[in-house]
């Protein structure tokens, strides 16, 4: 390449000297070869000068050339650049070709620094834009699932804008934290959860479409220059900039519908009154007549005392949807319009959004509006200044409760109510509510569909996320960066219980509101210094980084109010509690990394971090995070020159250290604390223990990483192996409670995470007709392991779950032996195999774990002319789990609310019937029993499941189109979520983390949206 | 290059000084809380130390709920009503289903300790007056001892019956504060003599009642009545009669007068204080409420007004057994029937004896299910719904420790014919009509077992839902005899005892759980 480049500028020369001053203008147009969509923002230049411009929005450019012989070079970042003479012409089109090789595709590895995919040694998984564009989730988090390998993506529920659960490389700590480092341009975020009546993730703060290129830096080595924050890997995003060129407009708007997976198939009326009255019957031995009756009188409440219906009268009972009543189909809109632009010296890009996210359960919703704002100024070609900044406000009615049994809970009671019970009056007033002198039968005795229309409770989380910095050069190949960034937000929530409901009827309305703001000030000041010398060329980095973050919140609660239509304090009579809180903390940072490069066929790269943070003990303030990589790419070497096949390969290794500091801010302090009161006084009371040695949890991951391309690229991947040592656990080491306290936060124990991953990206058709199939394919496989605990003990005296030898969340429980075909009674093994009634804590054994043996996700891409097909697939598998709410649904007739069908009509009725099902029995005790629903393998379900996570059907609307209309490009789609779960779960959805016990579930989505370019 | 030199500097140059402030740069003080080992330097902090011991006995696993209400779910005077499914296990005696107030004493203790560690090492100005000492002093000692005696009573069998089953010792008996790391991890007590742990509560007891002032006005405090009150329970407990009637009688002769009669009784159980009272468990303001799942009234009653059927509040999960309810005088028919008031069918109460506190008993809402009798005794008396004081002694117990030291076998103070007197004057002041009655006539002739006997069923009506029952059968090495549709538990099964918290005997050698767990 270099030698044509030579030649070319010689012969433009010798071309110059012939004909002089012959300037004339050459328009034309550039588009993508794959779509025919014009392409923004090409640079093109005539050869050998400096004379150039760049297209415009539509893709046009006009150029002077200088003599008739000029030569145009076409060139935009990730497409092959082309040179095209313009001898003849007076008007050019050109198409450019995507860089099918990718390999001098940038990746940003912190800090502003960037590596081309060819010399990058670190194992980094790039997300595009792309893949989580127009996908209606409101974080970026949750759009990350299953788009690369080794990031485990999981819901906690289906609240739009909930708790998502991010694991990079397994879990690599049992009480600290586990979710990885969130970067947004530099600032780095805080990621906890301070809404107290829903779940408000603050990463929803962005809109995704927003974002440029998410990179998760997953070796210890490449993510140790985020030192003691990066234990956990490190998720560094780029939102989009401003390209110079004239000013170009996206529009673009979605909007569709949630609706529920599924109902689950509970029991109707009849059902429900075969099986209370015989799980009765069983229990009291007083026959089924008798036992219908008393369940008609005085459970389901349908017949007055001593009043026998009939056949027909009992077959004629309503049975009532309650499910239905709470869900809905919810509504979901997005609109969102950016513009950028800017000239040689100032670029901007200016964008806002709004967004709507209904669930598919009332009351629960989502609302967020954003505005971002990028600025760039070049003041003189040494010093440039920039500024992002990233307003956003979103607000969130929030459910009853994000989980829990709660009565009054409609996403728990919902499809445990008793079928008999009647949602309305006949003159539409709700049925059975406090104060009317209605009965609401069974223990599940809130109306729910009227506690979720009575009471309110809203969240609203407020953002600026930004930054300013300078950036000077002093030489060269030598700048350094000033850079100061904020995380700022307020979070203010208010929730009313209405006196109407059951919760809050004697108290006459219940009133809260919180308010909470984090301001985490951040600033960052780097050298940089890039240099080639010959065939040796180096990176290098220098910084010093300062971190303060403060947490403010204030709370207040009181009841007493005069009437529902009075919901604010002010009315209440009786105030009951306020909080005030602060906490804070504070980190300084020296970090440096140096990377080497020789003929662009080995690499080095060598980084340190010095931590010091106010959250350690007085003796360990300080920590260091060295690491160190090396790369070959072996396809460089000339003896690989004539394995044609081959179009690349890269040999990695790396060996690092990071720290994880996600403890309280005075964990290692000894406390005595406030809050308590007696007798009208406020006390203290000792709080914590001091543990003046607390120190880092280390992290230390050794990686082999290989990168292959075969056949110019068409079939290319990497594959990383890796083992993944924690050590120092953050834990909490219990002490006898005779101390006072129940323990300490302590350095003890070691973990382990061994796996693979595969990244496989193939092109699978590639015809001439213009049909293009590519695939992408990820898989990790991961191994947990708890190596060791402290004083010797296999087993973490105060969670079961944690187990030497043994994956971090085991399953330690009894073993179900299925029922007894003589009797109907629920069996269970003993710690010999054998049969036993009343199964013991002897009697447990690990039966399996929590977290997933494998996972990961399918994307294909199907292109035709300007149609586009892509569908993701997502998985996951070898992972268990008790769901909460399936459990109540298991009970079968224990108490009084419903069951699920399946059980009912697999339960044991008569002896020699073989099935797992034990006889209905209220109280689900047998006498010298167990409760057949107590924690055994019965209870914990294999949550493996493939789900059709995404399918997106594009129409790139041709050019020709749109030109009438001065749009330059156009795009339609139609999209669905969730829409097809391969699983054999008889809950509402393996998708879950946590109990589901009354959590709001997910929802499937299908919206459909348009994007134009203008 | 001279110039990259100079910038190289510069930068090392600036590195150098912020890495040399480093330290003082992370140094971070909590705003919200003190340090441990400098909290108690104060006489504002002594006294918020001892509030905040004193608030650790209105946690539900103590006077807050379980101590109230699982005497009498373990023992025969309460049944569960299935509402929310609470009390299920306790009354049932299953496995497992038991006090645990092992965490919330030991922290309390600590509370204690600690406070009177730094009592004697105060340095401030001006200095501690001997009187402020002897408050501080005899409320600490006063806590202690209830703490001990709660734990000792609990976790281990009481003196004199502990060779009728297999005992593994009293409870570790902890006296000084634990404030650091290292302090912490030495901890490793292992049980203390029964015996022993008697001996540290009559020392406690006594320095309580030699340092702290006579009761005058509200009981929410330790005061010298209480520690006296106290004292005649734990001797009585300790089959160490002449202690008990010694000090049952200090009380009656200062406080005596306080006892309730028939005409004030019902209406007395009504205030925020009741009158008898030596020693409450005060919750005063709405934000100590333990609310509508674990508070003393929706454990008992689901009404929310006495008499007002229509308006349900609590869950009222535990109720009186039918024998309870047989030795309250009371009778009931429908009992369970979930027909609303009114209507035939309902739950109804046909007929009531003489005796004043079966008034405390009255028919509960269908709000939540079947109606049952229920006691009353804690209706939200502070002005907010489930909130109540729990009360801990009493001036009608010191009558009946008296009668009982007076004619327990073995008694070294054996006198019936006071111990009779005792028992009456208990019986004069709650059945109406009972001078010149029959039943005063049979009093009056009652001697040996049946003297005791009438004792023991005049403690079970006075104090039904107050926490004595359970205990009440067990320090006397008595069978559990459950109401029918429950089974009976034998004083030789190990359910008699609850478990030691399992996490206590990890990485505890020393310790030694109770037989069956």
């Amino acid at each position: 390449m270099r030698k044509v480049l030579l030649l070319s500028f010689a012969l433009l020369f010798a071309l110059t000297n012939l004909a002089l001053a012959q300037s004339r203008a050459i328009s034309g147009k550039v588009l993508a070869a794959e779509n025919g969509q014009p392409l923004p923002g090409v640079n093109v230049v005539v050869k050998g000068t400096t004379v150039g411009t760049f297209t415009g929005a539509d893709g046009s450019f006009t150029v002077n050339v200088a003599n008739d012989n000029a030569v145009l070079l076409f060139s935009y970042l990730g497409y092959v650049a082309q040179e095209i003479s313009t001898s003849g012409k007076t008007s050019i089109n050109v198409q450019l070709r995507e860089d099918s090789k990718a390999l001098s595709e940038v990746i940003i590895t912190g800090y502003g620094t960037t590596v081309t995919k060819r010399d990058a040694v670190g194992a980094i998984s790039q997300v595009s834009a792309k893949a989580i564009e127009n996908r209606p989730m409101p974080s970026l988090d949750k759009a990350l699932q299953g788009q690369a390998a080794g990031v485990l993506v999981q819901a906690n529920n289906g609240i739009p804008g909930g708790a998502i659960n991010v694991r990079i490389r397994g879990v690599g700590s049992l009480q600290a934290g586990n979710q990885p480092l969130f970067v947004v341009d530099g600032v780095q975020l805080n990621t906890r959860d301070d809404a107290s009546f829903t779940q408000s993730n603050p990463l929803a703060f962005l809109n995704p479409n927003d974002i440029a290129s998410i990179e998760v830096l997953k070796d210890a080595a490449t993510a140790a220059i985020y030192g003691a924050q990066a234990a956990n890997g490190v998720v560094l995003i780029t939102t989009k900039k401003g390209k110079a060129g004239k000013t170009s407009f996206t529009a673009s708007a979605y909007g569709g519908v949630s609706a529920p997976l599924k109902t689950l198939d509970v029991l109707n009326s009849q059902d429900y009154l075969t099986l209370r009255a015989e799980a009765r019957s069983n229990r009291f031995r007083t026959g089924m007549d008798t036992n219908r009756q008393w369940i008609l009188e005085n459970e389901m409440r349908l017949t007055p005392q001593g009043v026998v219906p009939t056949a027909e009268e009992i077959a004629a009972y309503t049975t009532y949807d309650w499910q239905d009543a709470v869900m809905r189909t919810g509504r979901i809109q997005n609109y969102e319009m950016s513009a950028s632009g800017g000239n040689d010296k100032t670029t901007f890009y200016l964008a806002g959004s709004y967004n709507l996210n209904e669930a598919m359960f009332n009351k629960v919703d989502f609302k967020r509006g954003t505005a971002k704002f990028d600025l760039s100024h070049k003041i003189t070609d040494k010093l440039t200044i920039a500024s992002s900044i990233n307003l956003s406000s979103f607000s969130q009615q929030a459910p009853f409760s994000t989980d829990g049994s709660f009565l009054g809970n409609p996403a728990f009671s919902a499809s445990l109510m008793m079928p008999s019970n009647r949602i309305f009056n006949d003159d539409g007033s709700y049925f059975g509510l406090m104060g009317s002198g209605q009965v609401f039968p069974g223990i599940l005795s809130h109306n729910i569909v009227a506690v979720n229309d009575f009471n309110e409770a809203n969240q609203r989380s407020n953002f600026v996320v930004g930054s300013f910095s300078g950036t000077y050069k002093i030489l060269p190949s030598l700048t350094f960066k000033s850079f100061y960034g904020l995380d700022y937000r307020l979070v203010q929530g208010r929730s009313y219980r209405d006196p109407r409901t059951n919760d809050a009827f004697v108290r006459k309305g219940l009133g809260q509101v919180q308010s909470n703001w984090n301001t985490n000030f951040l600033t960052t000041q780097t050298l940089n210094f890039d240099k080639k010398i010959g065939e040796h060329t180096f990176n290098a980095l220098a910084g010093f980084e300062y971190k303060h973050e403060q947490n403010e919140g204030l709370s207040a609660s009181a009841d007493g109010y005069p009437s529902p239509e009075f919901r604010y304090m002010n009315s209440a009579a009786n105030p009951l509690g306020v909080g005030e809180f602060f906490s804070e903390f504070k980190r300084i940072s020296g970090f440096g990394r140096v990377n080497y490069n020789f003929k662009g066929k080995y690499l080095l790269g060598l980084t340190g971090r010095y931590d010091g943070s106010s959250r350690f003990g007085a003796n360990n303030k300080f920590g260091f995070f060295p690491s160190v990589q090396a790369g070959w790419n072996i396809k460089e070497e000339n003896f690989m020159q004539s394995v044609e096949f081959l179009s690349f390969l890269k040999l990695r290794a790396s060996f690092g250290t990071t720290g994880n500091d996600n403890i309280s801010n005075f964990a290692s302090r000894g406390l005595a604390g406030s809050g308590t009161v007696y007798n009208g006084l406020a006390g203290i009371n000792p709080t914590q223990l001091p543990n003046p040695a607390l120190k880092w949890e280390i992290n230390q991951t050794t990686n082999f990483g290989l990168d292959f391309g075969f056949f110019n690229d068409r079939i290319a991947g990497t594959v990383e192996v890796y083992n993944r040592e924690s050590k120092d656990l953050l834990l909490d080491q219990p002490v006898s409670w005779t101390t006072g306290f129940g323990g300490f936060t302590s350095n003890v124990g070691e973990l382990r995470n061994r796996g693979i991953e595969v990244e496989l990206r193939t092109a699978n058709i590639m015809s001439e007709g213009g049909f293009k199939w590519n695939t992408n394919f990820n898989f990790a496989y991961n191994q947990n392991e708890v190596r060791k605990l402290y004083g010797g003990f296999e087993v973490l005296p105060s969670d079961q779950s944690v187990r030497v030898g043994y994956p971090v969340g085991a399953i330690f429980t009894q073993r179900y032996a299925g029922v007894n075909p003589a009797t109907g009674r629920p069996m269970f093994y003993d710690i010999n195999d054998n049969i036993t009634y009343i199964p013991v804590n002897a009697d447990r054994v690990v039966i399996g774990d929590t977290q997933p043996e494998f996972y990961g996700g399918l994307t294909n891409t199907l292109t035709y002319k300007g149609f586009e097909l892509d569908f993701l697939f997502q998985y996951e598998y070898g992972r268990m789990q008790t769901d909460g709410q399936l459990n109540f649904l298991m009970e079968n007739g224990n108490r009084a609310f419903n069951t699920l069908q399946y059980f009912y009509d697999n339960r044991w009725q008569t002896p020699g019937q073989i099935t797992s099902i034990p006889r209905a029995f209220d109280t689900g005790v047998e006498s010298s029993g167990v409760n057949h629903v107590t924690g055994s393998t019965r209870t914990f379900n294999k949550v493996d499941y493939i789900r059709l996570k995404s399918l997106t059907l594009t129409y790139n609307v041709p050019s020709t189109f749109l030109q009438f209309a001065k749009i330059n490009n156009a795009k339609v789609y139609a999209q669905g979520t969730n829409l097809f779960t391969y699983d054999d779960y008889k809950g509402y959805d393996p998708e879950f983390f946590g109990s589901a016990t009354g959590i709001i579930p997910q929802s499937k989505n299908y919206t459909v949206g348009i994007q134009l370019g203008f | 290059m001279k110039f990259r030199y100079k910038v190289s500097t510069i930068a090392l140059f600036a590195a150098a000084l912020t890495f040399s402030s480093c330290e003082k740069a992370v140094e971070v003080d909590p705003r919200q809380s003190v340090d441990l080992s400098t909290a108690l330097n104060t006489k504002e902090n002594i006294n918020a130390a001892i509030t905040g011991a004193y608030s650790r006995l209105k946690s539900a696993r103590v006077y807050g709920r379980d101590m109230i209400a699982f005497p009498e779910a373990l023992a025969d005077n309460g049944h569960f009503t299935n509402k929310s499914g609470r009390f299920a296990n306790e009354t049932r005696n299953i496995h497992g289903a038991h006090f645990n107030n092992w965490q919330n004493y030991y922290y309390m203790i600590n509370d204690i300790n600690l406070a009177l560690d730094a009592i004697p090492q105060l340095n401030v100005v001006p200095a501690v007056t001997a009187a402020e000492n002897d408050a501080w002093v005899g409320q600490l000692k006063f806590l202690r001892a209830l703490a001990y005696f709660d734990l000792v009573r609990t976790y281990a069998y009481i003196p004199g019956t502990e060779g009728v089953v297999n005992s593994k010792g009293g409870v570790p008996l902890l006296l000084s504060g634990v404030k650091t790391l290292d302090d912490a991890l030495l901890r490793l007590p292992s049980r203390a003599k029964t015996a022993d742990v008697y001996a540290q509560i009559y020392a406690d007891l006594q320095d309580a009642e030699a340092k702290l002032k006579d009761l005058t006005l509200a009981p929410a405090l330790a005061n010298k009545q209480a520690a006296q009150a106290l004292m005649a329970r734990v001797a009585l407990y300790n089959k160490d009669y002449a202690k008990a009637a010694e000090y049952a009688q200090k009380v009656i002769t200062t406080h005596g007068s306080r006892l309730l009669t028939t005409a004030n009784y019902v209406s007395s159980w009504r205030n925020k204080v009741n009158p008898e009272s030596l020693f409450e468990v005060s919750f005063t303001i709405n934000a100590e409420n333990i609310g509508v799942n674990e508070s003393l009234q929706t454990s008992f009653t689901t009404l929310v007004v006495s008499g007002d059927r229509l308006q349900t509040g609590g869950w009222g999960d535990l109720v009186p057994t039918s024998t309870l309810l047989t030795d309250l005088g009371i009778t009931v028919i429908n009992q369970g029937s979930s027909i609303e008031p009114g209507k035939t069918g309902t739950t109804t109460i046909t007929a009531r004896t003489n005796d004043v506190r079966n008034q405390l008993y009255e028919v509960g809402t269908v709000g939540r299910g079947s109606a049952f009798v229920e006691s009353t005794k804690y209706l939200g008396k502070n002005g907010f719904v489930n909130l109540d004081n729990a009360i801990v002694l009493r001036v009608s117990e010191m009558y009946l420790i008296l009668a009982e030291a007076q004619s327990a076998v073995g008694s070294t103070v054996l006198d019936e014919a006071a111990s009779r007197s005792a028992l009456i004057t208990i019986k004069r002041n709650r059945y109406t009509s009972y001078a010149g009655s029959t039943m005063e006539a049979s009093d009056l002739l009652l001697a040996g077992s049946a003297l005791r006997n009438e004792i023991m069923k005049q403690r079970r009506i006075e104090f039904a839902f107050e926490g004595h029952r359970f205990f009440d059968l067990k320090r006397q090495g008595m069978d559990l005899t459950k109401s029918p549709q429950y089974t009976n538990v034998p004083f030789t099964d190990y359910r008699i005892l609850p478990a030691i918290p399992l996490r206590e005997l990890d990485g505890n050698p020393n310790l030694v759980n109770n037989e069956g767990y």
